[in-house]
């Protein structure tokens, strides 16, 4: 006997959101399968909260930013005991992909979120817990950082 | 070109780069189980099976999955003439669409799905995962329509629900802590707790509606439909029936109708046996009965024939001498044999032993694949009501192919 199949707001949500929100769990960690790996974490963490969630694609994104701010946190703790080897992917040589590497989260998620997402201060602000001046103070420094790595 | 453009240059390139798994989906499917919702006994099996769906929706099957279209919260054009139950769907709409207008209503309006499967040619079972709960959702379709006849889940279980002089009673046992509101009145209730609830009947009839909301905000929610004349059983026992009513109520009830001369058909033990097995096989069958095989003057035998060759007998009862109606108290076939029945902590549990291979079915009950000489169980929740009949089939190939029935013994 077949299995009856009924539309699953989760489902449509994953056939939106999935791959745009992998590209920028990418461009945050810069590491594809920690991307995916949050992401999928971010689906079950919605599926969780559905009933809440009045705007689940919203709320999707902000676990995917909360999720590799974690993420970030255990890295740095596991790379202070033990240096972590470099990923393949980050060996392109691509001086702005580097340096973009090495900016603190909120710096880095700013700049993601605004040249990337393309979201006004305001919503970048809500996304990382801050203020809009400090999400403008984060990009202007992590803009700095970068053209200060590709400068000749 | 500023920083700004070799930024936004730099990270759409690099976004290509992103890789998206052929298996995603599953893996969020297997994280899903991973933490299953706290309904006990067979939530992570429902969960996969949830699961199992969602996979079989976006990467397998060849057409798109249908959109849940919501109707409106209530029906104005029920037919009074159907049998009693929770919420009757529109005719054309699928349980899921039922189940959806149900749960808008008790609970309000949100997001929420609703999967499930067939058990039966005229049966469903739902299932609405919120969060950490899980709630079954039983559906009977009735000609042209999905009615929606219990709602259970063991996070919050009524048991005993009764109707006695015109008042609805029952308790219900929080298993999680949470919001409970049950029929209207707000609880805060701890694991264990237990809540009596007595509550006014409307007329013969009366409704127990359990909402636990958990601390995590998930819901869970059980409603039964109680009937005074009807109810097949409660705990207590007093089931004496198989068909085509399960309690002395409701014998006493069809008795009467037959002694006012509206069911005559109920004083012929052939024309019973005949009907019970219209009923119980729902068109999967053709069938041909024989004459009674009188035991003493209360009771006896009508042995059939399915199209196919096999055979079996439908044991019939009555209460009296002449002029009292007939009753199915069980069937009986070759082929098929209920070894043991038994109750675990929320199910109803049937080992049964096969002599053919094909699949076992029982209303509210997942289906299980059976071959030939194997003993297998099938269970269904216990919640709904106490005691009732089981009644078991084996298909194959669309086919039934041997039916049996008899009252719980537990």
């Amino acid at each position: 006997m077949m299995t009856t199949v009924w539309e699953e707001p989760l489902v449509e949500l994953y056939r939106d959101r999935y791959e745009p929100m992998v590209r920028l769990a990418y461009l945050l960690t810069g590491d594809r399968a920690v991307a995916e790996e949050v992401v999928q974490d971010a689906f079950v963490n919605v599926h969780r909260a559905w009933d809440r969630a009045t705007n689940p694609p919203a709320y999707l994104r902000v676990a995917v930013v909360n999720g590799v701010r974690s993420w970030g946190r255990r890295r740095n703790l596991e790379l202070v005991r033990r240096p972590a080897p470099p990923d393949p992917s980050v060996l392109v040589a691509d001086e702005m992909w580097d340096a973009l590497q090495t900016l603190p989260h909120r710096q880095r998620a700013a700049i993601v979120l605004r040249f990337y997402e393309d979201l006004p201060d305001a919503r970048i602000a809500e996304l990382l817990g801050c203020r809009e001046a400090t999400v403008r103070t984060a990009i202007h420094r992590g803009l700095a950082k970068l053209r200060k790595e590709i400068e000749p | 070109m500023t920083i700004e453009d070799d930024v936004r240059t730099m990270l759409r390139r690099r976004a290509d780069e992103a890789h998206v798994s052929d298996d995603a989906w599953e893996r969020i499917a297997a994280r899903l189980e991973e933490r299953p919702p706290r309904q006990l006994g067979r939530a992570v099996a429902a969960v996969a099976a949830a699961a199992a769906a969602f996979v079989a929706g976006v990467l397998v099957w060849p057409e798109p999955a249908r959109q849940v279209v919501v109707p409106p919260a209530a029906s104005t054009t029920v037919p009074v003439d159907l049998p009693p139950h929770l919420w009757a769907g529109e005719p054309g709409q699928n349980p899921a669409e039922v189940g959806m207008s149900y749960l808008r209503d008790r609970l309000g309006p949100g997001s929420r799905a609703v999967t499930g499967r067939p058990t039966g040619p005229d049966t469903e079972v739902g299932r609405f995962v919120s969060g950490s709960a899980l709630t079954e959702l039983f559906f009977r379709q009735v000609r042209d329509r999905w009615l929606l006849v219990a709602v259970t889940s063991d996070l919050v279980p009524i048991h005993g629900p009764r109707l006695v002089d015109g008042v609805v009673e029952g308790t219900v046992v929080a298993e999680a802590a949470g919001r409970l509101t049950l029929n209207g009145r707000v609880h805060q209730v701890r694991p264990r707790d237990r809540i009596e609830v007595r509550t006014a009947a409307d007329g013969d009839r009366g409704r127990l509606l359990a909402v636990l909301e958990l601390e995590d905000g998930a819901v869970a929610l059980s409603e039964l439909w109680i009937d005074e004349r009807d109810d097949p059983a409660t705990p207590d026992g007093g089931l004496v029936a198989v068909w085509p009513a399960t309690d002395a109520e409701g014998i006493e009830a069809l008795q009467a109708q037959a002694d006012s001369g509206e069911r005559p058909d109920l004083l012929d033990p052939r024309a019973v046996a005949g009907a019970f097995l219209t009923e119980v096989l729902a068109g999967s069958a053709d069938f041909g009965v024989q004459d009674l095989r009188q035991g003493d003057a209360s009771s006896g035998e009508v042995p059939y024939a399915l199209a196919d060759g096999a055979d079996g007998t439908v044991l019939v009862r009555r209460s009296g001498g002449e002029g009292s109606i007939w009753y199915v108290v069980g069937a009986t076939s070759a082929s098929l044999e209920i070894a043991e029945l038994r109750r675990e902590e929320t199910h109803l549990v049937a080992d049964v032993r096969s002599s053919m291979s094909g699949t076992l079915q029982w209303t509210g009950a997942p289906p299980v694949a059976v071959r030939s000489g194997e003993i297998v169980s099938i269970g269904r929740p216990d919640t709904p009501v106490g005691s009732y009949p089981v009644v078991v089939r084996l298909v194959d190939d669309g086919s039934t192919r041997a039916v049996v029935a008899e009252l719980s013994r537990t």
